[in-house]
């Protein structure tokens, strides 16, 4: 009769222990999730004449866009970053942008829903770039010429 | 008369155990079905497979989801988790329930 209370009060408390263990585990994590800042990173890997998935940034917020090319699949010198702040405005219906070209290229700004305009190139050789898909939207565009896979990051900031 | 009250109270105990169990195993579900964003440098990573398909991409909205199923995955458990815990009280501490008894 003592054993069998031992053993109960034992089973109770590694129940309370893994109950105590997986609430901690979960409330890390989701103290985890809901403090990091609204920032997300997205990687591409585009073949000749390839366009990503439309990313459709905030709503009338304008957001952050930090793209760079990694070119690691290319293994070539093609290592590119630009910097921009773009607005999905649903007063202009159309996205709005300002910021820096890759490697030297100087200021990019310009405000279209027109599919295919150029917004910022993100690699060395101005071959990848950011396009308008819409008026609510962009995409990346891989227009080189070569047999190359370019790959790299956008990553968003809002 | 007395019988049936503390039926009545014996019952209540058990639903009340049955509801916080529930809600420990709603909020680990939660935490295991919803959707892991992965988090790297202070900020959120999409699977590459995101902007290599066809689908829109919204990073405020899944942002924003992934808040949300986690914010309720940690109610859920925590709530859950501390209930339990006052609900096995006299199990976990039996001597100290005495004292205060």
């Amino acid at each position: 009769m003592k054993d069998y209370k031992k053993v109960r009060r034992f089973g109770s408390l590694f129940l309370a222990a893994v109950v105590a263990i997986l609430t901690l585990s979960v409330m890390v994590h989701a103290t985890q999730v809901i403090t990091t800042p609204n920032a997300a990173s997205a990687s591409y890997s585009l073949a000749p004449g390839a366009n990503s998935a439309n990313i459709t940034p905030a709503v009338n917020t304008p957001v952050m866009i930090l793209a760079d090319q990694t070119g690691t699949v290319c293994h070539c010198d093609n290592v590119g970053s630009s910097l921009m702040t773009v607005v999905n405005s649903t007063v202009d219906v159309e996205l709005v942008w300002n910021g820096f070209e890759s490697t030297g290229g100087g200021l990019t700004h310009g405000f279209s829903p027109v599919a295919g305009t150029h917004i910022v190139f993100t690699d060395f050789s101005h071959l990848v770039d950011l396009q308008v898909s819409n008026a609510t939207s962009f995409h990346v565009h891989n227009s080189s010429a070569s047999t190359a896979t370019y790959n790299g990051n956008v990553t968003m900031i809002w | 008369m007395e019988l049936p009250v503390k039926n009545k109270r014996n019952a209540r105990r058990v639903w009340l155990g049955l509801l916080l169990w529930t809600g420990l195993a709603a909020g680990l579900l939660v935490q295991a079905f919803g959707p892991h964003l992965k988090i790297q440098n202070n900020k959120f990573v999409f699977p590459p497979s995101l902007l290599s398909g066809e689908k829109e991409v919204r990073p405020d909205e899944i942002v924003a989801r992934e808040r949300r199923m986690q914010a309720l995955s940690g109610i859920l458990t925590l709530g859950s988790g501390l209930g339990l815990g006052f609900y096995y009280r006299q199990t976990l501490f039996p001597k100290a329930t005495l004292k205060g008894d």
